[in-house]
Parts: structure tokens; C-alpha cells; sequence
């Protein structure tokens, strides 16, 4: 899942990391589908700034694997999950609960 | 024009039973449905075939496809396509993968050709994100064990994901080239597992 041949200048995540997708970012890339707005995920792979000139001029901000537990995102009970590919100008960090 | 309001599973029913009169009543015959057929197996969607056989086969190349992806088609000498990254999304005992688009239908179709007609659809976009088991089941006929998870992969942005089906049980002895046969186009989705040997003529 890793590419590891993609350019990782600089991600702000690793994988393994909990985040928050913002609920809105007026100046963000406007592909983060609504169902996962304000939803809370892990990261799970990186990467990078992919090139992409067929579809996009510029490099757009380094990319992120995140998944999310299906029954978060609709309140039902569920071992399933989607994962959507978010840009990091999109997430935060969520603290762990850890104890 | 009959307006039909069908949902998913009825238009390939539909289709089913287009084919079968179609059959039955001489307008076409097996031999050129299956001659059909093979012309559809020799587009796109075979490099994916010929990618998840031999990710099959050499488990080196397997992780050289799930870690560079296109790169790794040059090794087929298939043109790997450059529209942003392929992800490749394995299947295991423990999870199965299925790729949508939400957004639009993004597919790596450079490389793989077109994905299923239905990949478009909205009701599949809607449906495999808000329920993916019930929607395999009833749309596809493909009941996923209870125990097997369900990944749901959307390409939201630059990198376009296809699934690596798990490889058959009994499949042992056969060649590269018969594995591939194994592989459809709705098993690069997730739509389907691949098929068994037993369904090869």
C-alpha cells in the first residue's frame, strides 16, 4: 500500500495516526466527499504529492490514505469500513484517549 | 419508449433474460456470444488480468505491485498509463476490498480499460459506501463472509485504485496464462471473487 517510489516531502501523519476531517475548508481541494466531513479516522497509507498533469496543473498538498469504521459514518452496527484518499490541508490530529 | 425505473439488480436480471430470448428466438447464437465474449476479454480489463496472475504466481512482484503499482506494469510490458498512482488493494482471508468512485467514476481505465457499466450508476455509488454487504449480496449475487471485513476504497483523489482478488482454491497447477482467465472485470472491483477453475471451458 505504500508507495514508497512517491515523493513524501512533507507529511504531517504516519500512518497508524487518528484524525478529524474538517467539517468545511473553503480554500481545500473540494474532492472530500461529504460523508466523511467532521468524521473521525485513521490514517492507513501515504502518498505524497502525486503528480497528476492530465487532470491537475499543480501538485496539490501530500496525500493520505484514511479509513474509517463504517458504523461511524452511518450509526449502524458494522465490522466494514471505507476509506477515502484526503488531502492534509483536510485533517487534524485527534489526541489519543490512551490510557 | 417504455420508461423503466429499474434499480441494479433488475437491469441485469434484464439482461440476463435479453440475452437468453435472444438466444431462443435465433437472433444470435452461442457461437458468436461467446466469440462476443472473447473480444471483451482481449480489451483492457485483460491487463489487469495478466497483473493479478502473475502477482499470483511471484509473490516478489506482488509486493512490487502493491507498493509501486504502475511501475510495476512495465514489467508485463504494459503500458502503465499516467493518471496519477494505481493503488492496488488486496484481498486477504480477513478483508475484502471493493473501489467506487463517489465523486465522479475515476478507475485506473488507462491501464485497466473501462470498469462495469454499473460503476457509474448513482445507486451503486450510494449504495456500496452506506450498506456494501447488503448491496454485494443483492446487487452482484456475492455474500461476503461474516467474518471477512469489507474495505469500501473511494478514489476521491490522484490515486485509482483497482482490487487483487485472493488467487482460487485448486488453482495449483495451472499456468499464468489460465489464471488470468480467472480474473474478470468485476473482480478487479471487488464486485465479485475470482472465478473457480471449474468454470473454465
Amino acid at each position: 500500500m505504500m508507495d514508497k517510489g512517491a515523493s513524501q516531502p512533507s507529511h504531517r501523519y504516519s500512518v497508524g495516526d487518528r484524525v478529524r476531517v474538517l467539517r468545511d475548508r473553503p480554500d481545500g481541494n473540494p474532492r472530500t466527499p461529504a460523508y466523511v466531513r467532521g468524521r473521525i479516522g485513521m490514517v492507513v497509507a501515504l502518498h505524497g504529492q502525486i503528480p497528476n498533469p492530465l487532470d491537475h496543473r499543480d501538485l496539490y498538498p501530500p496525500l493520505c490514505t484514511v479509513r474509517f469504521a463504517l458504523q461511524d459514518l452511518t450509526g449502524r452496527p458494522s465490522r466494514d469500513f471505507v476509506t477515502a484518499d484526503l488531502h492534509e490541508e483536510w485533517l487534524e490530529p485527534v489526541p489519543d484517549e490512551g490510557w | 419508449m417504455v420508461q423503466l425505473g429499474l434499480q441494479l439488480f433488475e437491469c441485469q436480471e434484464l439482461l440476463d433474460a435479453f440475452t437468453r430470448a435472444l438466444l431462443a428466438a435465433g437472433e444470435i447464437t452461442e457461437d458468436q456470444l461467446e466469440q462476443r465474449r472473447q473480444a471483451v476479454r482481449s480489451q483492457g480489463y485483460r491487463n489487469g488480468a495478466r497483473l493479478v496472475a502473475r502477482a499470483w504466481v511471484d509473490p516478489g512482484f506482488k509486493q512490487r505491485l502493491l507498493e509501486a503499482g504502475r511501475e510495476a506494469a512495465r514489467e508485463l510490458d504494459l503500458p502503465p498509463g499516467r493518471l496519477g498512482k494505481l493503488g492496488v488493494a488486496e484481498n486477504t482471508e480477513h478483508e475484502h476490498n471493493v473501489v467506487v468512485c463517489t465523486l465522479c467514476s475515476c478507475y485506473p481505465h488507462d491501464l485497466l480499460g473501462d470498469p462495469p457499466w454499473w460503476y457509474r450508476t448513482d445507486e451503486y455509488k450510494q449504495r456500496i459506501i452506506d450498506d456494501p454487504r447488503a448491496m454485494l449480496k443483492e446487487t452482484f449475487g456475492f455474500e461476503v463472509p461474516a467474518e471477512r471485513s469489507i474495505v469500501v476504497r473511494d478514489s476521491t483523489s490522484d490515486v485509482r485504485w483497482m482490487v487483487l482478488p485472493r488467487r482460487p482454491e485448486g488453482t495449483e497447477g495451472l499456468s499464468e496464462e489460465k489464471l488470468a482467465e480467472l480474473v474478470t472485470l468485476e473482480s478487479l472491483v471487488g464486485a465479485a471473487e475470482a472465478r473457480t477453475p471449474s468454470t473454465l471451458a
